[in-house]
């Protein structure tokens, strides 16, 4: 009899550990989703503006709709007492406002506050020193808010028992909480209310088990269901500039039917760590969402279905500049190979790499060529890798070969599909953009996206695509005494999907406006950024745009579970480092892909 | 000055301009400021021609100097390129220009000195350059002053000419005509023929089959045929400038036939060249020894490898190169091998290794007409993305001795030049901004005592030089 008593206990014991476990795991997903929710972000007033004020603050800088900031003053300065040092002052908020539009390159913000204090000039900071208060409906959550409590360090948190006290029998708005952020638990679910008792954020605690992927936030839900992880703005959405995205195609075109297209209705913002981005390159695999971006110089992959989470980094140990690099996977069942290519010695040095445990492992030997991988079948997996040969005179040459990996090494062959002469295997895709199931090929080069049909043009772009922050300043002529130099913009590749759910794919590909210095060479010089699409009907390709414009350049970009999500960089000035990358998830109306 | 802005807001205009013309415009620059940190011999390092002091050697030309005492000295320099491409959007044609200014020495009278102030602008580039119209593949016509490679020890410099190259599937090819120098027209002389020009003609073949072998064929010939025409002229081939650059006044014809390419497997990499010449050289010939008129039959040869391997971000590289000299001017042949015009870095001492690229002993891969048997292994490491450091041991000799009369009398002849070594780092302090130290010392061998002014028979001075360079381009 206590043999199987015993087993039963243990039996048991481990069940409680494993919900106990598991249940952690949860609440630690959530508390680092509520960490960026309510993380810290500065800005500065710019104006006050009929009785609203902007600031210097939007999309790309992580900010959405209903975002509260503290309008900071310098207090007190702090005097060591022993070395009579300042090290620091006593922050003094003396307003406080709320998000209420999003444009490019600034906010209007509503003033709760402190209105007559408030100036242009001034620092904002979000959720700094904003009151908090948890209501916990389920008695049951003190380790929970203390946890809360340890994550969000920046707002002003009231006392667990304190704000018990004062917790009316339901939720709703009390003279007590003002202008504090409440947040309430009850049941499996975790709403945080802002001032006015408004809706900010709804997460709920046990559906977002670290395993299930089927409830990931890149799965399509209607907007009116806010996910537990997903921001959600629908009691403050009532103008359709925050419904989800759809293509805005350009009248002059011939086909008319324009939406009103905006990034303000976000599905999510994240920050990657570490210096700004300059290339990145998205892929599905085995249910993940994997993202490998890079800053020149090392290379991060991600899984970005549940938040950041890092996969593998590493440098590619090669001394030299990381140009771009492209997922491929040549066979469906197979793992992702990772195509980098870097510069090295004046000419191109491709790789490949695998994700092996946290690394990226290289495979053999090196070719110099420039390789890229395409997706020219159309099934969403990028099948084939083309390897194209540098040329000094026009960097990109005209030799263009498939590439295989067989024993350890690459086998060249005839690419699949005809290219034109100008093809890049960078900043381009190949695939059917006509519903004729004929793949044509659309590059970017010089600014300039070409579509073709093997050698026949289709297609030709007025001078404002692509934009990127991966150039290359290169010696044509290397070993002469002085050396003739040139510039090269490494874009961004253009992706294929079915935006208008005609089952005919668009293409969507990133724009810019560039200032005179990037005529130079010496600077990218991208001053704003947006994504325009082309879908081809009645025998011609029509331009149209995708959203609103944005202030950052997009160095990735990907449609996935009825978003776009876009990578955008910041950098610093052209000499010095800084800068930080953010990944923006944007709703579209019909799915995409 | 006012030349200088008026061509850089020209350029300016022009650049902010482009985007509204839809044309693709670029604006480029090269600012390089270049410090002689020190040397012990500034008289060596004098280039050819410069003062005919430095050419002579107890009052007999030798083509270089070496004072029996150090010759301290240390200087700065700027030189400063800039130059613009328009290009249609399709990238089909293309137009150049570039400018020089310098190079600039530091305090030099009437260049940099106090306020500053001269004008010393080159014409560096200028060409167009198009796809030819009704050719699918990539064929494109040059026309104007360009940089052109031949060979990087033949011809890699700058040139006017009509440059056609293009590229077929794995074949590259090329047919060119230069013009090296234009005679001109004698009025005065009835006969004149105003076709007598220094004139080249070059034909290759590229054959890359794949990643790893690269193999080039061409064939360049060269003429002056009016050289000796002109009247006044100084028809003088001198060792010290012994390159067809400097035969305007000499009437020859030239075929050079190589060979040269690259091959790679695994981590091992190979560069060859082999190059034949052939012609004959009609003028007057001087050097320490002999001052003869002749019709010289030229016959020569040059071979090159590099043999190699990378091993990490390291890369280990033994070179050698063979250049044929003349062992006897006196017996009507030449067979000292001839460049045109080129720059060879592989020696801080004797070539253009220093980052004064100015200020060099010879920018020919040999010594007078002497030839030159070459051993050089070099090891280059990429420490850290920003940073590229190297070493190098050399040994060199001339392929033919050198032979002379010391001082006290006594016929000497050696061949050895001597042991240098080599070393550099290279340093990126922004992503365009480059920050370069070299230094090399040359243990002299016994040739060497040749161009000394103590000249016993034996190798007394050794030779030394650092230098540096902070460069910007964009």
């Amino acid at each position: 009899m206590v043999a199987p008593v015993r087993k039963r206990l243990t039996s048991f014991f481990i069940l409680v550990l494993s919900l106990f476990f598991f249940s952690s795991l949860v609440h630690a997903e959530i508390l680092d989703q509520l960490a960026r929710d309510f993380s810290s972000i500065s800005g500065y007033v710019v104006k006050k503006c009929d009785g609203q004020f902007i600031i210097d603050l939007d999309t790309s800088d992580g900010i959405i709709q209903g975002d509260i900031f503290s309008v900071v003053s310098s207090g007190e300065k702090l005097v060591h007492p022993v070395t009579g040092e300042i090290i620091g002052s006593l922050k003094q908020v003396k307003g406080i406002l709320k998000v209420v539009r999003v444009k490019t390159g600034f906010s209007f913000t509503r003033p709760l506050l402190g209105e007559n204090e408030i100036h242009a000039g001034d620092s904002i900071q979000r959720y700094e020193d904003i009151t908090a208060v948890f209501w916990d409906y389920t008695e049951d959550g003190r380790n929970f808010f203390h946890r809360l409590q340890n994550k969000v360090p920046s707002l002003k948190w009231t006392g667990y028992d304190q704000a018990q006290q004062f917790r009316p029998q339901k939720p709703g708005p009390v003279p007590e909480t003002g202008t504090a952020i409440v947040f309430i638990l009850a049941g499996d679910t975790l709403n945080v209310r802002g001032p006015e008792f408004m809706l900010l954020h709804t997460y709920k605690l046990s559906e977002i088990p670290a395993t299930d992927t089927t409830t990931s936030r890149f799965t399509s839900m209607p907007e009116s269901s806010p996910t537990k992880i997903s921001p959600s703005f629908h009691e403050e959405r009532p103008s359709a500039s925050d419904m989800p995205l759809e293509p805005k195609w350009d009248r002059t075109a011939g086909s008319a039917e324009p939406a009103e297209p905006v990034f303000a209705g976000v599905n999510f913002v994240e920050k990657l760590s570490g210096p700004p981005s300059v290339m990145a390159d998205f892929i599905s695999y085995d249910n993940e969402l994997l993202l490998a971006t890079t800053d020149g110089y090392k290379i991060d992959v991600f899984n970005i279905k549940n938040g950041m989470v890092p996969v593998a980094k590493g440098d590619t140990e090669i001394r030299g500049k990381i140009l771009w690099l492209s997922w491929w996977q040549p066979e469906p069942s197979r793992k992702p190979f990772l195509a980098v290519v870097n510069w090295v010695d004046n000419s191109p040095s491709g790789t490949l790499f695998e994700l092996h445990n946290d690394t990226l492992k290289p495979l053999g030997d090196r070719i110099s060529m420039f390789i890229g991988a395409f997706d020219i079948d159309g099934d969403g997996s990028p099948e084939t890798l083309l390897g194209q040969r540098y040329d000094p005179e026009e960097f990109f040459g005209h030799r263009i070969r498939e590439l295989k990996w067989t024993g350890g090494e690459f086998k060249d062959q005839k690419p699949p599909v005809k290219l034109p002469r100008r093809f890049t295997v960078s900043g381009s895709l190949i695939g059917d953009l006509t519903g004729d199931g004929v793949p044509e090929s659309a590059f970017i080069r010089d600014n300039i996206l070409y579509i073709y049909s093997g050698k026949e043009a289709l297609y030709k772009s007025s001078k404002e695509m692509g934009g990127t922050l991966s150039t290359l300043l290169y010696e044509v002529n290397p070993g002469t005494k002085d050396p003739m130099t040139n510039s090269i913009a490494i874009e961004i590749p253009p992706i294929r999907t079915d935006l208008v759910g005609n089952n005919i794919p668009e293409l969507i590909a990133v724009a810019s406006k560039r200032s005179a210095l990037s005529y130079t060479g010496i600077d990218p010089g991208i001053k704003k950024a947006w994504l325009t699409v082309l879908k081809y009907e009645n025998g011609q390709f029509t331009e149209g745009t995708l959203g609103d414009e944005i202030k950052s350049p997009i160095q990735g970009l990907e449609v996935y579970g009825g978003q776009v999500l876009m990578l955008t960089s910041k950098t610093g000035s052209v000499l010095s480092q800084g800068g930080s990358s953010r990944l923006i998830a944007l709703p579209l109306k019909h799915g995409g892909r | 000055m006012r030349k200088l802005g008026f061509i850089l807001m020209a350029v300016c205009v022009i650049g902010f301009a482009a985007p509204a013309i839809s044309a693709e415009f670029q604006f480029h620059g090269d600012l390089n400021h270049r410090f002689m940190l020190h040397t012990n011999h500034a008289e060596w390092f004098a280039g050819p021609g410069e003062t005919t002091r430095n050419e002579t050697v107890n009052g007999e030309l030798r083509g270089g100097r070496l004072d029996d005492s150090d010759v301290d000295d240390q200087w700065a320099e700027v030189k400063y390129r800039l130059w613009f491409e328009a290009a249609t959007d399709d990238g089909a044609v293309k137009g150049v220009v570039a400018t020089e200014i310098g190079s600039l020495d530091f305090g030099r009278s009437a260049r940099l000195d106090y306020s500053g102030d001269d004008i010393v602008f080159e014409f560096r580039w200028g060409y167009v350059d198009f796809q030819v119209p009704g050719i699918d593949h990539s064929s494109r016509l040059r026309i104007g002053l360009q940089p052109i490679s031949v060979n990087p020890y033949l011809w890699q410099e700058n040139v006017a000419g009509v440059n056609w190259f293009g590229s077929s599937g794995i074949l590259d090819y090329q047919l060119a005509w230069f013009r090296g120098h234009d005679n001109g027209i004698d009025w005065d002389d009835d006969d004149d023929d105003a076709h007598e020009d220094v004139d080249a003609f070059l034909g290759r073949l590229n054959y890359k089959p794949d990643d790893n072998l690269d193999a080039g064929f061409f064939v360049l010939f060269q003429n002056n045929d009016g050289g000796d025409d002109m009247e006044g002229e100084d028809h003088t081939i001198y060792p010290r400038k012994y390159e067809v650059k400097f035969l305007n006044d000499v009437k020859f014809d030239l075929l050079t036939v190589g060979i040269d390419g690259s091959y790679k497997i695994n981590n091992f990499f190979f560069n060859y060249d082999l190059m034949y010449q052939d012609g004959e050289m009609e003028g007057r010939f001087r050097d320490n020894r002999v001052d003869i008129v002749d019709d010289f039959d030229v016959q020569a040869w040059f071979g090159h490898l590099d043999a190699g391997i990378n091993f990490g971000n390291h890369k280990l590289t033994y070179t050698f190169w063979y250049a044929s000299g003349d062992d006897d001017p006196d017996d009507g042949d030449f067979d000292a091998f001839i460049t045109t015009d080129t720059d060879v870095f592989d020696s801080i001492i004797f070539f253009e290794g220093g980052y004064t690229d100015d200020d060099y002993y010879t920018e020919k891969p040999y010594i007078l007409d002497k030839g030159m048997i070459f051993n050089k292994l070099a090891l280059d490491s990429k420490i850290t993305d920003k940073l590229t450091v190297g070493a190098a041991v050399l040994y060199l000799m001339t392929a033919e001795d050198m032979e002379y009369t010391d001082n006290n009398g006594r016929d000497q002849d050696d061949d050895e030049l001597g042991w240098e070594i080599d070393a550099y780092f290279k340093y990126m302090l922004y992503s365009n901004l480059e920050f370069s130290v070299n230094a090399g010392y040359l243990f002299s061998g016994d040739a060497m005592d040749y161009f000394e002014e103590d000249c016993d028979g034996s190798d007394d001075e050794d030779i030394f030089a650092s230098t540096a360079r902070i460069r910007y381009s964009f």
